[in-house]
């Protein structure tokens, strides 16, 4: 289960990674919410950590900040192992969900509060703080109190704040989950490319999956205080390694089946339907018992020897380029198929036969959850 | 791969790496060691005498089988639960009708009256007692009006009386629990009972008073210890040793003429302390269930009323507020009035202020310097510890947080004779210097601001901290550039509470001081105590003018407070 898969290869460059965490540990009392992390992140990448709440994220990210104490294993950065550094001389500037700008100062003055502590003053104070501001747009709004403004642009503050100390990392827990879903997804926009313009080195935390595969380079999957797999948005979605990785990203459609031996190779038995042939066999066993995982994207609509499962349209809804059914399967169960919007689909009440999209059949294991094919 | 389990820190190791990246833990440290000395140290001395007999020496409950044996002992028990009972009862009465009506309707000069309400609260229980015998005591303004129409009014000394002024001084307490309770009982709750077809009072009966119930618990248990605490109300009103009760049996004992009975005093200390733990955790009991169903909806705000009703409703609130402020009124105004004998006349005059600067000695001078003296250390150590109790977690905080809270259930006399018996000698001798009653007053408030910084604290956002931390600004520098500047409006409130407790303060006071460290309650309570009556209203009335005036800037912190975002979404 503690497989971690590293899927970049842009981790590994002349110099060794930016980020180097190996082995972090973290229990608080009786629980350990890191169970032995190692993440290596590149030189000006974002990295994303991704989870369900309580998988030890923010826990990561509040170590790295130096917030929390590792109990074992360690991080450094640029060679340097960091685990004794106090947060305040770690120089890594930090985006909080709660914003965390200070409110009894105005907003020129929060984004100076950092540049202050580095002993800058007079005219490249004022001058390095308004480019900040600037460069998220709210240098009008310099002289404010943040007390009357909106989460927004709160949120700006705090993401000029972070840069103005140019930050040798930048962690961001959660910054727009306090945001409505529109801004959401303009402010990640924003944020990613202003990440990428001066690419500085960036630890993501966030729960939203769809924010995690926009913004990322690479993403790293976490659960139960252990990274599931790391690698890039791509091969997250479509090769992830074990079951937890499947459903958490995309979301899945579950078939229980088992491996039989068909002719001179091996096929799934899917309950309630005709044996399909398999084309990768290696791995699997006859008789073993398999979970099938199926994104709503991965299935045809099909005929005669094609079609491998079926099942009776509950509910249709036209989305547009796609329409969704609601699938009532034979042995029992629902599911959902996204087919392309398109004259004669099944309707309402009908049978919908339908068939796998080549090289999407992804099987992983019924007892452990780790992936088969 | 499989991951083996991480090597664990060893225990030195990790609270060597908190002292070291932490130094606030040496503050914690500090406090602790200070605690155990002013705090631990005199009840353990008290509680060491209570078993060692009085008459034998040996090691027993002796003692406390005299006090149970005896009638006189017994009685004074009997008398502080008939008293505190009584009591309880009138302020709820009192402070139930005003908490509802402050928590639902809006009418004018609502916040000058609250002002009024915390006012009563707040000048010292034994100025409330006297006033009480200037109206109603043997040659009382009321007394002689009677008199001289021929009527002979029940006599205000004994339990009664001292029901009656500890009642006006506690009702407050019912006030604020009581109203905070109402205000957070959501409003749809109530909107649902009547929407099923209730009418309004069976509503009130049947969904809302069962749900602040426990706050009315709290607030009566809290009247019911503050009086059996309170020494000044029953020593004036009570006569002394005519009408004894807990608090002013242990004073006695420990000051008799015939020679001190110190180990039964401190049994009745101990006895005293049982009772007054055994409340608070009643009390706390209560406070862990919630006190209030929430479910997260809108919370009540008060509802206006059409123009009429809010006017005759002020006016009706501003008449029971006035009666119950009415002991003040009596006392300033009688602090202006010519004195024949012990009688009072219709004359304007300031011989009483004369006369009682005459006599003042340093009481004046001796209680603004204690006073701001335990002041500044209350702000500062209530401000650092509400601070470390609230931002961190482990068994030292929790230790701070349960020590700091034990002078707030210890009676001031028992605090008081705890002191005089551990500090009489090396290596520690502070009995009669200036710097016990100042030490003693800082212990007792200490509490009271500890709590009101912590929950100011709760309120700031704690990433705050972090982002500063972040933003490299080292701990220290940061906790005076972010928290102290947010937390400044409500130290400042709680700050000019704790100076009116502690400038008013005699229960501990009166054990410790001396001729040359008398204080300004003292002087009253002793002029009070049969002295010249003109001179104690005097006295008293200087107590009230610095206590309405703390009370003021009170108010003008506390509106600021709310002006001001406290970094939260």
């Amino acid at each position: 289960m503690a497989t971690s898969v590293d899927g970049g290869i842009s981790a590994a460059g002349a110099q060794g990674p930016h980020v180097r965490i190996s082995g972090l540990a973290k229990r608080f009392e009786t629980f350990q919410a890191l169970g032995g992390i190692d993440l290596d992140i590149a030189r000006g990448e974002l990295m994303t950590l991704l989870g369900p709440s309580g998988c030890g994220k923010t826990t990561l990210l509040r170590t790295v900040a130096g917030f929390l104490r590792n109990d074992g294993g360690s991080i450094s950065v640029g060679g340097r192992v960091i685990d004794d550094l106090a947060p305040h001389k770690r120089n890594f500037g930090m985006v909080f969900q709660s914003y965390a700008i200070f409110p009894h100062l105005s907003v020129k003055d929060n984004v100076a509060y950092g540049l202050k502590a580095r002993g800058v003053g007079g005219k490249e104070l004022t001058s390095r703080a308004m480019e900040a501001l600037a460069s998220v747009k709210l240098e009008a709004l310099a002289e404010r109190f943040p007390d009357a403004m909106s989460g927004g642009q709160k949120q700006r503050v705090g993401l000029a704040r972070a840069m103005v100390i140019k930050p040798e990392l930048l962690l961001m827990d959660e910054p727009l989950s306090n945001l409505d879903a529109k801004l959401r997804i303009e402010m990640r926009q924003e944020i990613r490319l202003m990440q990428k313009q001066l690419g500085i080195t960036t630890l993501y935390v966030t729960h939203d999956q769809e924010e995690a595969m926009a913004i990322s380079d690479r993403v790293a999957v976490m659960d139960r205080g252990i990274l599931q797999q790391v690698a890039a948005p791509e091969t997250i979605y479509d090769n992830p390694v074990n079951a937890f990785v499947a459903g958490f990203i995309g979301g899945c459609n579950w078939f229980d089946g088992q491996i039989i031996a068909l002719g001179a190779g091996l096929g799934l038995a899917l309950a309630g339907e005709a044996p399909v042939p398999l084309a990768a066999t290696s791995g699997l066993t006859p008789a073993q018992m398999v979970r099938l995982a199926l994104r709503t994207e991965d299935f045809t609509l099909a005929h005669g020897p094609d079609c491998t499962i079926s099942g009776t349209v509950l509910i249709r809804s036209y989305l547009g380029q796609r329409t969704r059914f609601r699938l009532r399967h034979a042995a029992g169960g629902e599911f959902d198929v996204d087919l392309p919007s398109a004259p004669g689909l099944p309707s309402e009440g009908e049978v919908a036969h339908l068939g796998f999209v080549p090289g999407r059949t992804r099987l992983f294991a019924a007892d452990d959850g780790r992936r088969l094919v | 791969m499989t991951l083996a389990a991480p090597p664990r820190k060893g225990h030195a190791e990790r609270a060597w790496h908190a002292l070291r990246t932490d130094p606030w833990t040496l503050v914690a440290l500090a406090a602790l060691a200070f605690l155990a000395v002013f705090v631990v140290l005199p009840l353990f001395e008290l509680l060491r005498q209570s078993v060692i007999g009085q008459e034998s020496g040996r090691f027993g409950l002796e003692n406390f089988v005299t006090f149970f044996e005896s009638r006189y002992f017994r009685r004074a028990l009997g008398n502080s639960f008939l008293v505190a009972t009584l009591g309880t009862v009138l302020a709820l009465m009192i402070g139930l009708p005003l908490a509802f009506v402050f928590a639902r309707y809006d009418f004018p000069a609502k916040r000058w009256i609250e002002v009024a309400i915390l006012m009563s609260m707040l000048s010292p229980p034994f100025v409330g007692a006297y006033a009480w015998i200037l109206m109603f005591g043997r040659s009382g303004l009321v007394t002689e009006a009677g008199r001289s129409i021929g009527l002979e009014l029940p006599t205000i000394y004994g339990p009664v009386g001292i029901a009656i002024a500890s009642a006006f001084g506690l009702y407050p307490l019912v006030f604020l629990v009581v109203r905070g309770a109402l205000s957070r009982v959501s409003a749809t709750i109530e909107e649902a009972a009547a929407s099923l077809g209730r009418s309004p009072i069976y509503v009130l009966w049947s969904v809302t008073l069962p749900l602040v119930m426990p706050a009315v618990v709290t607030s009566a248990l809290l009247v019911f210890l503050g009086i059996i605490s309170d020494f000044g109300t029953p020593a004036i009103l009570g006569e002394g040793e005519r009408y004894p009760v807990l608090a002013t049996l242990a004073f006695s004992l420990y000051l008799s003429e015939i020679g001190a009975e110190t180990g039964m005093a401190a049994t009745t200390s101990m006895i005293l302390v049982g009772l007054a733990l055994a409340l608070v955790l009643v009390a706390r009991f209560l406070a862990t269930r919630r006190l209030v169903a929430n479910d997260g909806a809108s919370s009540r705000s008060p509802e206006p009323l059409p123009a009429r009703t809010a006017w005759m409703m002020a006016a009706g609130v501003a008449a029971l507020v006035l009666i119950a402020n009415m002991p003040l009124f009596v006392v300033v105004i009688s602090s202006f009035l010519e004195v024949r004998g012990v009688v009072f006349q219709p004359a304007l005059t300031l011989d009483n202020y004369t006369k009682a600067f005459g006599a003042l000695g340093n009481a004046l001078t001796n209680s603004l310097i204690y006073a701001s003296v335990a002041l500044a250390l209350t702000i500062v150590a209530g401000t650092a510890l509400g601070y470390y109790v609230s931002r961190r977690s482990g068994p030292l905080a929790r230790m701070l947080d349960l020590l700091i809270m034990i002078p707030y259930v210890v009676p001031g006399t028992v605090l008081g004779i705890g002191y005089a018996q551990v500090f009489n000698g090396p290596p520690l001798f502070l009995t009669g210097t200036a710097g016990i009653i100042a030490m003693v007053y800082f212990v007792r408030k200490l509490p009271y601001m500890m709590r009101a910084s912590s929950s100011i604290v709760y309120q700031i956002d704690r990433n705050l901290e972090e982002a500063s931390l972040n933003l490299g600004v080292p701990p220290g520098q940061g906790f005076f550039q972010i928290m102290v500047p947010l937390m400044r409006p409500g130290v400042l409130a709680g700050a000019s509470i704790a100076w009116v407790e502690i400038f008013n303060e005699l229960s501990a006071s009166i054990v410790l001081y001396t001729g040359a460290t008398r204080t300004l309650p003292i002087a009253a309570y002793q002029q009070s105590l049969g002295g010249d009556v003109g001179m104690a209203a005097a006295y008293a009335t200087m107590l009230i003018v610095v206590t309405a005036a703390a009370l003021t800037l009170f108010m003008l912190a506390s509106r600021g407070q709310k002006e001001k975002g406290l970094g939260l979404l």
